[in-house]
């Protein structure tokens, strides 16, 4: 079977057009119609990327290749717009190499238009530069659906309204030529008609309010209803995004997203959706009066119309591009503030103020001379075009008053057109300023539809199995790369016993956070599985799995609330008598109740009220509350002082006991506890054994603990006071 | 009289901590291995394969090149490339040219920007090319008299000397820079 993918760089380091094949064994790269690599996979252990800045390289490694890998064999070279197929041609390679089967290169994971061949953004399933206009259409469609009955019943109102206030124009044209220039009527007759429409006049006026404040007080329901219903859309989805789809995005981001983006839209739905009909209709409505008055006239007026709409069409285009600008220049002001004023005690222990005034200054001074272009810009061309559109009026009184004095029409219709006039003017505005407000909306509109339509890496089988997580853990040929073409993690094979607890030991960088992460399923494995009690992980209730996992990490949050908030957040409905109870077996209690409000005590902010220490016990407490079947422990013990380390390593004690724990400590001490102790090396488990058996073997382990004990030995030394 | 002492403190303190050794012409030579990576000889250890690597990519491109095994393990820093002799140079430009891979646009097409993406169409040299930019304020890295773009895949799009570039380019991009 042949499978093949593109590169593209040649070996003189040009952009090319390449072909990498894997044929019967043999793997080759085609430029052109030169071939300038090929070898057979016989005596290859693997084929690997390495990737660099802006391009990488393929790479076979022969058996027993040395560690610094300077027998392997170049390939080829690619820039990183074929990184993906590339490492998915290095997957299907290497399956063949360890199993002599055959398999296809899945295009499934490639971010890659169709229709322009552009690469998507990030976790982006669209191509934006492709998308149609009917797409941001239907999205809106679908915010507004739920709401549309409300939406159309207050947009009745509006017209009703308008249709109202349009009648005053044709009742004061009435006054005018039925009863103040009617010579044939008596003087009485025309008071009294002059009063029936006065009174007239006011009905429609107060109607008009009527209707008005129906459809407001519609519309204010509904834009509240919109807006929340948007914000929890948007927050739901992102409590459910996967681990690795959460952290490609900063927090600010997101925030900005439940908060700015949506109510961006809930505004244009409440204030542009409900009026969209009104104009429309309001406009022909208005245009057939002014075409029954006069055709010349309404044609005076309508014909620099579309000359200005055009104008405004192009202005739109470069006040975006400026305003974006000007948006950029307030972004890199804030980001200077927020940096200066996150990091004010540095910027004064540098004493650095000088120089931080002077960096915010310069941001400031390109700011306001943005903003002061722009509103120049603005000052100079809004009056102008509000002068062209409006230039027919001026025509309309010349060529109105020549028509009155011509009998062709009677002041009463010209002052009833001139009324109108006002009207037309209005939806017309409204529209010339629509693709600037769309274009907002789609902003904003994307943004939200991309958490929202983004697909889950880590998603519930169609059916999945009640979690039940005891019995022994299974970890059979578990491969995992973050990127799917760099292996973190490589063929990983252990079985833990239930109620065991394994200590994971390696360098910084080795895999084992990565292990853990996949235990409790925050990522799925690119190949092999997990099983507990013999189901596996993948095919259980992801929210009833984690409910049975408890983990304490080195960085602990807390929520701004109490002391008792925090314990309780692990089980919700637990009483004070078990929160006690966990803090006790934390050691957490003796502390809490030395704060002025025992566990009522607000932790503030991230719990910034409390030591490392103490926040470390709390979160402890908050582990043993949940009673976990599996129990994390990510260097649950660093970075604290001896004694509060003494105190913790007594809680962790108690609340192992019994359950199956895994425990990452570099202080290989504090894994005295660990049954069984596991080596990573590289993604690879290295060693496994218990802490003499490891020393005994004399290998990675037994250097690291050397190593730990020469330091200790040093830092003694050093601290040692001087006889 | 106090930052006097202190003066005097520093200067003591710098020698020691301040400095580092770099490796030069007489301590390190480079040569191709029959597989074709760059291996070298540094004070007196042979390499069979070693990886360079820029610390100021940027602002020193030529210089602090770090010598490095495949596992990133420093084996020594190269303070200045134009110390070495011209053949060692070739070599030593030969696999930086591999590690760092910048193709040089020098003209642009058209940038488009929608909902917050920025659509490039670009000449290099001869060849068209196309690529996308999320967020430019993010990804624009500012050197010399030019700048880098970096697309939604990881590609960087070098601009040598932004004033050389027509100028119908320029105000085609112009809008966009901060």
């Amino acid at each position: 079977m042949r499978t093949s993918v593109s590169f593209d760089i040649d070996p003189g380091g040009n952009i090319c057009s390449g072909s990498l094949i894997a044929e019967n064994g043999v793997i080759s790269a085609v430029c052109g119609s030169e071939t300038f690599f090929t070898s057979s996979l016989d005596g290859i252990e693997e084929i690997v990327i390495r990737t660099y800045v802006g391009c990488g390289t393929v790479e076979l490694v022969p058996r027993l290749s040395p560690d610094d890998k300077s027998d392997s064999l170049e390939i080829c070279r690619f820039s990183m717009a074929c990184v993906e197929q590339v490492g998915e041609f290095c997957k299907v390679v290497n399956h063949y190499i360890e199993t002599g089967e055959e398999t296809e290169v899945s295009t499934a994971g490639f971010r890659v238009c169709p229709k322009c061949g552009r690469h998507y953004a990030k976790g982006m399933n669209t191509c934006l530069f492709c998308v149609e206009k009917s797409y941001l259409a239907k999205k809106l469609y679908s915010i507004a659906k739920p709401h549309m009955g409300a939406l159309l019943f207050a947009g009745f109102f509006v017209i009703l309204a308008s249709v109202c206030s349009s009648l005053v124009p044709v009742l004061n044209a009435r006054i005018v030529d039925n009863y103040l220039y009617n010579e044939a009527m008596t003087p009485d007759a025309r008071i009294k008609g002059v009063i029936i429409t006065a009174c007239a006049l006011a009905g429609v006026q107060i109607l008009s309010k009527i209707f008005d404040m129906i459809s407001k007080r519609r519309a204010n329901k509904v834009s509240g209803d919109l807006s929340n219903d948007l914000r929890v859309m948007v927050y739901d989805k992102i409590q459910r995004l996967s681990a690795s789809s959460i952290s490609q995005k900063t927090s600010g981001d997101l925030m900005k997203r439940v908060t700015r983006d949506t109510e961006k839209v809930k505004n244009f739905i409440t204030e542009q959706g409900m009026y969209a009909l009104e104009k429309l209709l309001m406009f022909v409505v208005i245009l057939v009066i002014l075409l029954r008055i006069s055709p010349l006239l309404t044609f005076i007026v309508l014909a620099p119309i579309p000359f200005v709409t055009f104008a405004i069409y192009k202005f739109w285009s470069t006040v975006k591009v400026r305003y974006q600008r000007q948006w950029r220049c307030e972004s890199r002001e804030s980001s200077i503030l927020h940096d200066i004023v996150k990091g004010i005690r540095v910027v004064k222990t540098f004493g650095s103020e000088d120089r931080e005034i002077a960096k915010f200054s310069a941001a400031s001074k390109k700011l306001a001379d943005v903003c002061v272009s722009n509103e120049h810009m603005w000052a100079v061309a809004f009056p102008l075009l509000g002068f062209f559109m409006g230039i027919g009026e001026f025509f309309v009184l010349y060529f109105g008053g020549r028509m009155v004095i011509n009998s062709t029409i009677s002041i009463g219709e010209l002052l009833e057109f001139n009324l109108f006039l006002a009207y037309i003017y209005q939806p017309l505005r409204w529209m010339s300023s629509l693709p600037q407000r769309l274009g907002d909306l789609s902003a904003s509109l994307v943004k939200i539809f991309e958490i929202i339509d983004e697909k889950d890496d880590v998603e519930d089988a169609a059916s999945p199995k009640p979690a039940k997580l005891d019995g022994d853990i299974v970890i059979s040929s578990l491969s995992f790369g973050y990127k799917a073409y760099e292996p973190v993690l490589h063929d990983i094979n252990l079985t833990v016993k239930q109620g065991e607890m394994i200590g994971l030991v390696g360098h910084s960088g080795a895999g084992k956070s990565t292990l853990i992460n996949l235990i409790m399923r925050l990522y799925d494995a690119d190949s092999g599985s997990i099983t507990i009690g013999g189901t596996d992980i993948r095919d259980m209730e992801q929210q009833k799995f984690r409910e049975q996992i408890g983990v304490v990490f080195q960085e602990n949050f807390l929520f701004t609330g109490s002391v008792y908030d925090n314990i309780a957040y692990a089980r919700p409905e637990a009483q004070p008598s078990e929160i006690v109870a966990a803090a006790k077996a934390a050691n957490a209690h003796e502390f809490i109740m030395a704060l002025p409000d025992g566990y009522n005590t607000i932790v503030g902010e991230d719990g910034h009220n409390l030591s490392g220490g103490e926040r470390q016990r709390i979160s402890i407490a908050r582990a043993v509350l949940r009673n976990p079947a599996i129990l994390i422990l990510d260097e649950a013990t660093s970075a604290l002082d001896p004694e509060t380390e003494e105190q913790i390593q007594q809680a962790l004690a108690r609340l192992v006991k019994g359950r199956t724990t895994f425990a990452i400590a570099h202080r290989l001490s504090t894994l005295r506890n660990a049954n069984r102790l596991v080596v990573i090396e590289k993604g690879r488990i290295a060693e496994t054994g218990s802490h003499r058996e490891l020393i005994e073997s004399g290998g990675i382990y037994s250097r690291l603990v050397n190593t730990q004990l020469e330091t200790s030995k040093l830092t003694n030394d050093e601290t040692a006071p001087v006889a | 009289m106090n930052d006097r002492i202190i003066d005097e403190e520093r200067q003591i303190i710098a020698p020691e901590t301040l400095s580092t050794e770099y490796v030069n012409a007489d301590s390190c030579a480079f040569h191709k291995s029959d597989k074709g990576f760059l291996a070298a000889e540094i004070n007196g250890e042979k390499y069979d394969r070693v990886v360079l690597l820029r610390a100021l990519p940027l602002t020193f491109p030529d210089e602090y090149i770090c010598i490095t095994d495949v596992e990133r393990k420093e084996l020594g820093i190269i303070e200045k490339i134009s110390d070495f002799s011209p053949e060692q140079q070739e070599l030593i430009n030969d696999e930086l040219s591999k590690r760092y891979f910048s193709p040089v646009i020098t003209e642009i097409k058209s940038v488009k920007e929608k909902f917050g993406n920025f659509y490039f169409d670009v000449m290099l040299g001869d060849i068209k090319r196309n690529f996308t930019v999320k967020d430019l304020t993010k990804n624009i890295r500012y050197h010399g008299e030019g700048f880098d773009l970096i697309d939604v895949d990881g590609n960087r799009y070098r601009i040598i000397d932004y004033n050389g570039i027509p100028a119908k380019s320029r105000r085609k991009l112009e809008p966009y820079l901060y």
